[in-house]
């Protein structure tokens, strides 16, 4: 044992050895944090392995320890290279076996006694196990995998040679000469860095692929945004959106052609809604179906299948992928035909989910033999697919939500519509008293009411029914008060308006176009009184005179039906404390819980016991009536009421 | 409902407007017959602005379908969409008319 | 393919006095003069209590118009005098209408069965010739106006039933919306 002096530290070999040493696991722990193989651990095992080494022999600078220690050192070599290689396991243990066996009879040469080992023999062993990595090295190197790099594999050349050399020099020099401990030694362990420089090497190539890939999948992605997003700005049609993704994963796929089918919304189906470029079918064509081009072609664009039925349904149904790299290896593909529109050479399809949801399939395939799908663009497939199908589900869900706001917003639309043509104020004269009410049952309301002034001395009190809902009935009663307003102060009498009227909306509308009218014009001076009826209610007439209420009907057809219909009139008289009446089904025909109508008998009592009240309050008290008599049934029918009491 | 001709070579297509229902349909029918009577032998009914159509309009379909064939001449009816599609489909005579998704596909199915 | 019948999905029209379709309770009404002009205004006026988010109001409006013709044109022979009686309800899972008339009641009810039966045998078996006689079933009363194909739809739309009574002048139909799988429309 010498005594340590730094300066002795400082000259002795051990700081290069050290410093090489440093290098290397400074580099193999980069490496170790992205291997996945464990590769690195061994080796900074084996660095860990000569730190202690060098450690030691400078405390005890005894050949024999370094001897013993280079077995151990070939030992941790030797299973780096050769673990990997499950073929070269069994030759691995033996020399390893071997190893040991010469090692445990170096000791017992040390310290026994017995001279089983020599100290070249060490050194032989050394070459031996140098040898022996090669051999296998170069054995394994022929059975490798093509293209996989392993720092094992790539490095074992050079590291071997530099082991091959160390061994020998060892052999002839030993560890005695000064050259060998000081130059040979740290020089060799540069197999260490080398190695660990190969390991960050291979990372690097790996990051670089791994970033390529993910770019072009990111450049597909962009491209699908860009075809599809331009498509939903211009047109909110089903058919153009996914006829644009359909060309996308088409392009991005490097296909010869493709379909999407949806999901029904209802059934059990299938249906395609986009195809483009040659797209021959993955099944047998119906018998019936001519084998042209454009016929097949036309078939393919509309095809529909249940789900289950041919693969395509099969997808839709299971879910799962379908990867038929060569259809004429696959038995599920069977053959239609030779000619080019009809030959299948490979084909892929994939369901295309929302949340959990299969509502559809992307197929695409191609024609020219020998040109397989390869698995990245399987992958690719998958992932323009589902991320495809989001952007698209997330634009029909937003649709879906301003469908059900539209339906909304053309309710306000026909709320507004009306509010512009419901009279504002009931105009009131000094022989004629008005009073009204109108109260729809849901949303909009399709009963009309206008009161008229057509001259000094006439009023018209108009009352009607639209038939529909929405904007359209909403238009129908513009167009019907357009005309009222038109002619009612031509002085024609009110069966002709309802003529005019007739004529003015039958037959020349496509949507729904009825409405019950019933007309009443109003001599203010006279109390003379002219009823017009196109289907609508009967006129009640409350007489003072004999305490009795008249219903005035006739019998008619609703405005609309007929361009050729020819309505009547009726002329009565009001006088003094007559009250006269017009008023919708609403009122009449609503039901109470039990399902009992209201009916015009109770009305017509309604109006004979509030005889003396103004009409304002005379319809107060309508609405309260029928408000009770429904209690807490529901009102289904817009209800209306016009009230006009003489006070000659 | 309205009914318009016009040609495309050999082939007349009428065009209807409206809706095909209990009221109207006859007219089509009668149109139909007026032609044959003036020799036309290729009909393409285009149903494209038809949203409506009732037993009484598939009735007339069914009656024109039928004594074209009879005369051996041709018909095609496209452009069906819609309550009209789901109609036809319901009574099941989606094969039985010739019927084709455009006016382009029924020009050259015409041609066959 | 879609268009492939199976035979065992073969429908007839049933007679049931008893089916739970002729409940009247919490439906509407409406009874109607037997006006053939005005139809589809009757028609309309049924229809303008559903709710506007079902589907294909378009076609629900045409089958609800073939009940009542036939009502009104066979059943009551367009006489104003005789009504037509409309019981009806919707919501947005389904359509209910019992429809009645004061004729003597559908008397072809078994013939039209048969008929239809052969129908869907040579629809299944995709015998297009043969069709062509049976796409429109015809009694000694068809005239030019009748399609004589309604019932044939009427069974395939009112997918929850399609019902006589025992006296065949009053019919009771269901229709069941199924709940949509997707927004993708």
């Amino acid at each position: 044992m010498t005594a340590i002096s730094f300066s002795q530290i400082l000259a002795s070999p051990l700081l290069a050895r050290l410093l090489v040493l440093a290098c290397a696991t400074a580099i193999f722990l980069i490496v170790r944090r992205k291997d996945t193989e464990g590769q690195a651990a061994a080796f900074i095992a084996t660095i860990g392995l000569l730190v202690m080494r060098d450690l030691l022999v400078m405390l005890f600078p005894i050949a024999e320890l370094q001897n013993l220690s280079d077995i151990f050192y070939f030992g941790f070599a030797l299973f780096i290279f050769l673990a990997p290689f499950k073929k070269a396991r069994i030759p691995l243990i033996a020399v390893l076996v071997v190893n040991v066996v010469v090692a445990a009879l170096y000791l017992s040469t040390i310290f026994a006694g017995f001279a089983a080992i020599p100290g070249w023999g060490v050194g032989a062993l050394l070459v031996a196990d140098a040898a022996f990595m090669a051999l296998m090295g170069l054995l394994n190197s022929r059975d490798a995998e093509r293209g996989s790099h392993h720092i094992v594999s790539d490095s074992w050349i050079f590291s071997t040679a530099v082991l091959m050399v160390y061994a020998v020099l060892a052999l002839a020099l030993g560890h005695g000469s000064a050259v060998f401990e000081g130059l040979i030694v740290p020089v060799s362990y540069g197999w260490l860095v080398a190695a660990g420089l190969v390991g960050m090497n291979i990372l690097d190539q790996q990051t670089l692929a791994a970033v390529s890939y993910y770019e072009a999948a990111i450049d597909s992605l962009y491209n699908l945004s860009f075809r599809v997003g331009t498509v939903l700005k211009g047109s909110f049609s089903t058919e153009d959106v996914i006829a644009s993704m359909n060309e996308v994963i088409v392009e991005e796929t490097g296909a010869d052609g493709g379909s999407i089918y949806l999901v029904d919304e209802f059934d059990d189906v299938i249906i395609a809604k986009a195809l483009s470029g040659s797209f021959p079918p993955p099944f047998l064509l119906p018998e019936s179906l001519p084998r042209k081009q454009n016929r097949v072609e036309s078939f393919m664009r509309h095809a529909q299948f249940r789900l289950g039925e041919t693969v395509l349904g099969e997808v839709a149904k299971t879910g799962k992928n379908l990867y038929a790299a060569d259809v004429a290896a696959d038995g599920r593909f069977p053959g239609n035909g030779e000619e080019d529109f009809l030959r299948l050479s490979s084909f892929m399809a994939v369901p295309l989910m929302v949340e959990d949801k299969i509502i559809g399939v992307s197929a695409v395939s191609r024609s020219r033999p020998g040109t397989p799908f390869g698995e990245a663009d399987f992958d690719r497939l998958k992932l323009l697919a589902n991320f495809g199908t989001l952007a698209v589900s997330n634009f029909f869900s937003f649709l879906e939500a301003t469908e059900r706001n539209s339906i909304e917003q053309t309710a306000g639309i026909a709320a507004e519509i009306q509010r512009t043509i419901i009279p504002k104020k009931l105009p009131q004269f000094q022989s004629l008293a008005i009073g009204a009410y109108s109260s729809p049952a849901r949303g909009v309301s399709g009963d009309y009411y206008d009161l008229i002034r057509t001259r000094e001395d006439k009023i018209v009190g108009v009352i009607g029914d639209v038939a529909g809902k929405g904007v359209s009935a909403a238009l129908i009663m513009v167009m019907i008060r357009s005309i009222l307003h038109l002619i009612t102060n031509t002085n024609r009498d009110m069966a002709t308006v309802l003529d005019w009227v007739n004529k003015g909306i039958a037959g020349k509308i496509d949507m729904d176009h009825y409405a019950t009218l019933g007309l009443i014009a109003i001599n203010i001076v006279t109390g003379e009184l002219e009823y017009a009826n196109a289907s609508h209610q009967p006129l009640l007439i409350y007489r003072r005179a004999s305490d009795m209420v008249e219903t005035i009907d006739m019998k008619s057809v609703p405005i609309g039906v007929e361009r050729s219909t020819t309505y009547q009139r009726k002329a009565l008289r009001l006088y003094d404390g007559d009250i006269a009446v017009l008023y919708t089904d609403g009122i009449v025909e609503v039901l109470n819980e039990q399902g009992k109508q209201f009916g015009r008998k109770n009305l017509s009592q309604l109006i004979a016991r509030h005889k003396d009240l103004s009409p304002k309050d005379i319809v107060g008290r309508i609405k309260q009536e029928v408000s009770k008599f429904i209690g807490t049934a529901r009102q289904h029918d817009d209800q209306t009421v016009l009230v006009f009491k003489m006070k000659l | 409902m309205e009914l318009k001709i016009r040609k495309n070579g050999n082939n007349y297509i009428i065009d209807v407007n409206g809706e095909m229902d209990l009221y109207n349909s006859y007219k089509l029918k009668e149109l139909v017959m007026k032609m044959l009577e003036k020799k036309v032998e290729h009909f393409i009914i285009n149903l494209e602005n038809v949203d409506y159509i009732d037993s009484s309009g598939i009735g007339a379909l069914i009656y024109i379908c039928s004594t074209i064939k009879k005369m051996n001449f041709r018909l095609i009816i496209t452009n069906i969409h819609g309550s009209v599609k789901k109609v036809i489909e319901l009574t099941k005579l989606m094969g039985y008319f010739p019927i084709t998704n455009s006016i382009e596909e029924a020009i050259l199915q015409m041609e066959e | 393919m879609s268009d492939k019948t199976y035979l065992s999905d073969i429908k007839e029209i049933r007679v049931n006095e008893n089916s739970p379709l002729f409940d009247k309770t919490g439906m509407l009404y409406k009874e109607f003069p037997s006006d053939y002009r005005q139809i589809r205004y009757f028609t309309l006026l049924i229809v303008q209590s559903a709710p506007l988010e079902i589907k294909e109001i378009n076609l629900l409006e045409q089958q609800i118009s073939e009940v009542i013709k036939n009502a009104v044109k066979h059943g009551n022979q367009c006489d104003l005098a005789k009504k037509v009686k409309v019981w009806y309800s919707f919501d947005s899972t389904h359509a209910h209408l019992i429809v009645q008339d004061e004729g003597p009641g559908f008397k072809d009810l078994e013939k039209w069965n048969d008929f239809n039966r052969k129908r869907l045998e040579i629809l299944s078996a995709q015998d297009f010739e043969k069709l062509a006689d049976f796409v429109s079933f015809r009694t000694l009363k068809s005239d030019d106006n009748d399609g004589g194909n309604a019932l044939f739809a009427a069974l395939e739309y009112w997918n929850g039933g399609f019902v006589f009574n025992d006296s065949r002048n009053a019919v009771a139909m269901l229709k069941k919306y199924p709940q949509k799988k997707h927004a993708i429309t």
